[in-house]
């Protein structure tokens, strides 16, 4: 053959290549994208603390109660109606007519077995524990009814200790039925688990028999994909429909595509910088002020994240139950810091731009921070460098110290090894904060990683856990955060609204912050889009 | 010869065994919470490292042998497409080279190809998706693989093999060894006497150019499986390399079993083709075993 | 054939002489570059960047260089501006840079003028208007300037829109303003210094102990053969995985492990090398004549014989340091922020390619395409230059 004729046949080659297009997913089916794999079927038997484990539980299991984050209220699911009796003693009946996906009826031996096997052999020693702590012995009192004997330091609200996943008592009972359980589960709810693939990858279909009302999806497909940037270009060609996390870099690509929809959600994280109080200068309040009006919070926030979250002057996020609108943050001001500091008595004698002690000591602080602050798009690592320049600014050198998770926990939780540490707390309904604040959590491996200690704030704690008036407790709390705001024992940065972005042809899509498919039936798919 | 090929077989399970202590000693030296003791954990990694583990992984749920035989699967997959896809793409080079002699275009491509085969394989697998999103709206992972359509199955195999065998000259170094060894044949006296009779040279140029070939299939192996590593997590395929980097990189307690599971696998991968490639040595050099 | 290999030697040594440059000014004025703009602004130096580019990135509006400016349509004020504006002001000013304006009249000395209405932080001293725009004054502004005629007791106002240009960097911006040129000769101090480390370990060892069990063969040459062998059959990327996470991401300690990565391949051409030349006939006419081992060794086999491969050695020792700290800094394992790698631009240009901001991704490869393939043509030129049999 001539070479004419060779290129010929390459070029036509390609430009039948370049010339196919794919076809994209459509039909009554939802595929979402998850970026790390699922862990043991098992909702009691899997050790990984993420989160996506929840979603798709929250598709197959359902449990007796559950927390709607919307209506801040706990909502009835397997339960029918509930009552206190005396003597810490918790009454609660079941519904009727309510199955397992293969047929047998949800009893209230299913209950009992399932909070026995939590707190006898479940893997999960935050829920384990605390079911421990709180349940003394659980009663059948008929098919359908279970009393619930509580310790006497059980302060919250007893449907909180009662939204574990309910798992069929016939399957549980015996080590081996368990062991088939865990390849294939059955639960109670819309979806019936299908098939898990060793690559990852979830069929769920839909449970025809459901005995609430059924969902309009009739099939759920969960797609593992560990790189951020693949997985929104999946969701841009349409061949998958959800993304749970979307990733801070990809934010405005997918805003503007016309066929997705970003769906913004709570977070019930904060991000704070932790002062350590046993470094002599942290544990001076007035240079912890300088610093806290030094860095210019709500310009940080609407460059990284383009203004989607909320900057914070105490620990409580706008959606959390004692948020107080009324204590504002406090207001950038370099000047004023750049006085405070003049105050304390620093400043700059050798001329090389930063503050000195009277001993010549230059002011300078270890900042930790987590390897992964940077997975998902540089966000807060563009916070904390901003963080770096505007203390610059005004004369406080920060030296970065990046650790893995495993080394940044010991040295947060553990060994206190740190000045100031990028730290973010994640909280759940009943958003007890008395973890962080209370000087009893001082000890190696307690929330007060800070040191904090405060009597005054102490007594407020111990008053707010012993009453019950509602009105009270939220005075007390409402006092907490003031001498919190006066007292400035951590930056508070901000909280970041999360995002998923999902196709235009699912709408009515509520979303739940944690367990994102709880409102599975409301949604809705419009046909030929 | 049967003694040279239970020595090397000897040699190389001890091989095995200093490879798995080695990685043993490393792996030791990450803290842990559940050992404090350097000593404790190397030797809880090294038997578990020695034992067969029909347990199930803690972090997935599935039994170990299975995650590691499906993992293998589409490692090897990956890896033998590539070596076969860059064998036969850099023979096509050198027989157009010898049609179209002396020709410019060819050489410019030759060239650019060379130049460009130098980047990392990460950023040819990272542009290679986005080419294909722009392209053809494809983002090809190893679940497309049950879909109807045949382009995509294509697709989801070429693209990580285009990646790996561009990535770090691979395709190059196997196309300047194979020109090397056919120029030095073609000035074999043998060769040249046979040609000048009009006899076919092509079955005795593929019987003299395996070894070289495996020789340098041998010694590319180990960068094959780096890269391997990098494109099983960019087009999500869950092969060996990424599942010991998943186990590495989660917090918290760390699934060491699945992973010296994984690392003996590919270890046992690199001495077998280690030992056949001694094995061709032997048989078609007999001279090297008077050696 | 002399005349190809003189041109990529040059090629080689130039790259290899611009990282040199590169690594000295990032020593001794770190500061260079920290010229900051508007953030994910185009480069400057392309000149189809208007056509190029269509769509705002990130609700900042840019105004090119080669946008027209639009002309004041009000007849009035152009009349008077004749007058006592003789000078029409510059309607562009660029950020971070000075925009004087000083407005005269020929005949009239009674004149005063004054500013009427401007952005913040001007000045305006011995009847000159200056003002230094920063970044984010990126955009359009309106200017009024007045002029008091204190004989006719009359006041004349020109209005005209200024358009402050965001500066336009080189190679363009990333995501925080930075200049991506600048970012490039900052991640360039990490391929030389690393990759010294990584050759040490890799290539020297490799000589010696290659040298020394080729030449006597005893125990010692057997252990480390089956060392090599047991470190040649581990993966690579698994070791420098496990290096990284145990060395808490120091990129020396890194390198150490990529030298002892490639140490193998280099220990085993040299003892071969060794082993093929132990038997020849200048060999043992030296140690008849008596020459010690050491010289025959050092001076003989190696210095005369293995240049070649030395060289070839040490730039493919370069190259695979460069290639993995590229990678681990890619994957976040690597160099940390604040410390800038070429690596790191790959993964924040990643994400900028959909939005049209392909300046983060095509720059840092060309500029790794040419490192690599300089740190190549050295090796390759040189060796077969020294090479006493071509």
């Amino acid at each position: 053959m001539t070479y004419t004729s060779f290129l010929i046949k390459i070029f036509v080659f390609l430009f039948l290549i370049t010339s196919y297009s794919i076809a994209q997913s459509g039909g009554n089916s939802l595929t979402y994208i998850e970026y790390h794999p699922l862990g043991n079927l098992n909702p009691y038997e899997n050790i990984t603390l993420r989160n996506n484990n929840l979603r798709f539980q929250s598709l197959i299991y359902q449990g007796l109660f559950k927390y709607d984050f919307n209506s801040e209220e706990y909502v009835n699911v397997l339960a029918e109606t509930h009552r206190d009796l005396r003597n810490n003693r918790f009454r609660v009946e079941l519904k009727r007519n309510i199955y397992w996906h293969d047929g047998q009826p949800i009893t209230s031996q299913d209950i009992v077995s399932t909070y026995e096997f939590i707190m006898n052999e479940g893997k999960l020693p935050i829920i384990s524990d605390r079911l421990r702590n709180s349940i003394i012995s659980i009663e059948i009192n008929s098919a359908t009814s279970v009393t619930f004997h509580l310790n006497d330091n059980v302060t919250v609200d007893p449907r909180f200790l009662l939204t574990q996943w309910i798992l069929p008592h016939h399957l549980i009972s015996t080590r081996q039925a368990r062991q088939s359980f865990n390849r294939r589960p059955i639960g109670s709810g819309p979806y019936k688990f299908e098939s898990l693939s060793l690559n990852g990858t979830l069929n769920l279909t839909i449970n025809e028999k459901y005995h609430f009302k059924k969902p309009s999806i009739r099939q759920i497909r969960t797609e593992i994909m560990p790189d951020f940037d693949t997985a929104s270009l999946r969701l841009l060609s349409r061949l998958s429909d959800l993304l749970i996390d979307v990733p801070v870099n990809r934010i405005a690509t997918i805003d503007r595509s016309p066929d997705h929809r970003l769906e913004p959600y709570q977070s019930y994280t904060i991000h704070v910088i932790a002062f350590n109080f046993n470094n002599r200068l942290l544990s001076n309040h007035r240079l912890r002020e300088a610093i806290t009006i030094g860095f210019d919070r709500q310009t940080a926030l609407e460059q990284w994240f383009g203004g989607r979250g909320r900057v914070l002057s105490g620990p409580f996020t706008p959606g959390s139950p004692y948020f107080n609108p009324q204590i504002r943050p406090r207001t950038h001001s370099q000047n004023h810091a750049r006085q405070i500091l003049r105050d304390l008595g620093y400043s700059d004698i050798n001329g090389d731009g930063y503050l000195q002690q009277a001993n010549g000591e230059r002011l300078q602080f270890r900042l930790l921070i987590n390897n992964s602050v940077s997975d998902a798009g540089m966000g807060m690592q563009n916070v904390v460098q901003q963080f770096q320049e505007q203390m610059r600014e005004i004369g406080i050198q920060i030296i970065f110290q990046y650790e893995v998770t495993d080394n940044y926990d010991q040295r947060l939780m553990f060994d206190r090894d740190f000045d100031m540490a990028l730290v973010g707390w994640s909280f759940d309904p009943t958003y007890d904060i008395s973890y962080l604040f209370h000087s009893s959590f001082i000890r190696p491996g307690g929330g007060n990683i800070i040191s904090y200690r405060n009597n005054q704030i102490d007594n407020l704690f111990n008053q707010f856990r012993d009453s019950n008036n509602n009105v009270m407790r939220a005075n007390y709390m409402d006092s907490i955060q003031r001498i919190i705001y006066e007292d400035i024992p951590y930056l508070f940065l901000f909280t970041i609204d999360r995002h998923a972005a999902i196709n235009i042809r699912f709408v009515n899509t509520l979303i739940d912050p944690i367990y994102f498919f709880s409102k599975i039936e409301e949604w809705e798919i419009i046909q030929g889009l | 010869m049967i003694k040279k090929i239970g020595y090397s077989l000897v040699k190389s399970v001890l091989n095995l065994l200093l490879s798995v202590i080695f990685i043993c000693v490393l792996l030791a030296l990450i803290p842990d919470i559940t050992a404090d003791n350097y000593a404790l954990r190397f030797k809880s990694y090294f038997i578990t490292a020695v034992t067969f583990n029909y347990d199930i992984s803690l972090a997935r749920g599935f039994y170990i042998s299975e995650l590691v035989i499906d993992a293998s699967q589409k490692t090897f997959l990956l890896i033998f497409v590539t070596l076969i896809t860059v064998i036969m793409i850099s023979l096509v080079i050198i027989i157009l080279e010898s049609l179209f002699n002396q020709n410019y275009i060819l050489q410019i491509i030759v060239t650019v190809i060379k130049t460009i085969s130098t980047l990392p394989v990460l950023i040819w697998a990272s542009l290679l998706i986005f080419f294909a999103f722009i392209i053809w709206n494809a983002v090809p992972v190893y679940a497309d693989l049950e879909s109807d359509s045949l382009w995509i199955k294509t697709l989801v195999i070429a693209l990580p093999v285009i990646s790996l065998s561009l990535g770090d000259g691979m395709l190059m170094d196997f196309y300047l060894k194979i020109k090397n060894e056919l120029s030095s044949l073609n000035q074999q006296q043998w060769v040249k006497s046979l040609r000048a009779r009009g006899i076919s040279t092509l079955k005795h140029k593929i019987r003299s150019l395996i070894v070289p070939i495996f020789n340098l299939v041998s010694s590319k192996i180990t960068y094959l499986i780096s890269g391997s590593i990098i494109v099983e997590y960019i087009f999500s395929w869950q092969g060996l390399g990424f599942l010991i980097w998943q186990v590495l990189m989660t917090p918290g307690a760390k699934d060491y079993p699945l992973l010296l599971a994984c690392c003996k696998v590919l270890l046992i991968t690199v001495i077998i083709i280690s030992l056949i490639r001694d094995y061709i040595d032997f048989t078609l050099n007999p001279h090297l075993i008077e050696k | 054939m002399i005349k190809a290999v003189s041109s990529k030697l040059i090629f080689g040594l130039t790259i290899l002489l611009t990282l040199v440059i590169a690594h000295i000014v990032n020593i001794f004025y770190p500061n260079m570059f920290n010229e900051r703009s508007a953030r994910n602004s185009p480069p400057s130096i392309t000149l189809f960047q208007k056509l190029l580019y269509n769509n705002p990135i990130e609700e900042i509006e840019f105004i090119s260089n080669w946008l027209f400016l639009e002309e004041s349509d009000n007849e009035e004020v152009t009349r008077f501006e004749r007058k006592y504006f003789l000078n029409a002001p510059n309607r562009t000013a660029t950020v971070n840079k000075e925009y004087n304006y000083r407005p005269t009249n020929r005949s009239n000395n009674s004149v005063i003028y004054e500013v009427y209405s401007a952005p913040p932080n001007f000045e305006f001293r011995n009847q000159e208007f200056s003002w230094i725009p920063i970044k984010e004054n990126v955009g359009a502004h309106t200017i009024i300037l007045e002029a008091y005629d204190q004989e006719s007791n009359k006041t004349f106002q020109i209005e005209y829109i200024l358009y402050v240009n965001s500066s336009f960097l080189l190679f363009g911006s990333n995501n925080r303003g930075e200049s991506v040129f600048g970012m490039i000769v900052k991640g360039a101090s990490w391929t030389l210094v690393p990759g010294l480390i990584a050759c040490f370990f890799g290539v020297i060892l490799g000589l010696f102990f290659g040298a020394i069990s080729g030449y006597y063969n005893n125990y010692f040459s057997n252990l480390i053969d089956n060392l090599s062998i047991v470190i040649e059959s581990i993966p690579a990327l698994i070791i420098i995985f496990l290096a990284s996470v145990i060395s808490g991401f120091n990129i020396y300690v890194i390198m150490i492990f990529v030298g002892i990565v490639l140490f193998p391949s280099n220990y085993e051409n040299i003892k071969q090398t060794v082993i093929s030349f132990k038997k020849s006939q200048f060999v043992e006419s030296s140690k008849e004549i008596g020459f010690r081992n050491t010289t025959i060794l050092w001076k003989d086999i190696i210095w005369s014989n293995c240049k070649t491969k030395i060289i070839k050695q040490i730039s493919y020792c370069f190259v695979f340091s460069i290639t993995i700290e590229i990678t681990l800094s890619y994957l976040q394992i690597g160099i940390q922020p604040p410390n800038i790698s070429w690596g790191m631009l790959l993964y924040e240009g990643r994400s900028m390619l959909l939005m049209g901001g392909y300046w983060l991704t095509v720059f840092p490869s060309m500029i790794i395409i040419l490192t690599l393939s300089g740190f190549y043509f050295v090796g390759e030129s040189l060796s077969r230059s020294l090479n006493p049999r071509s």
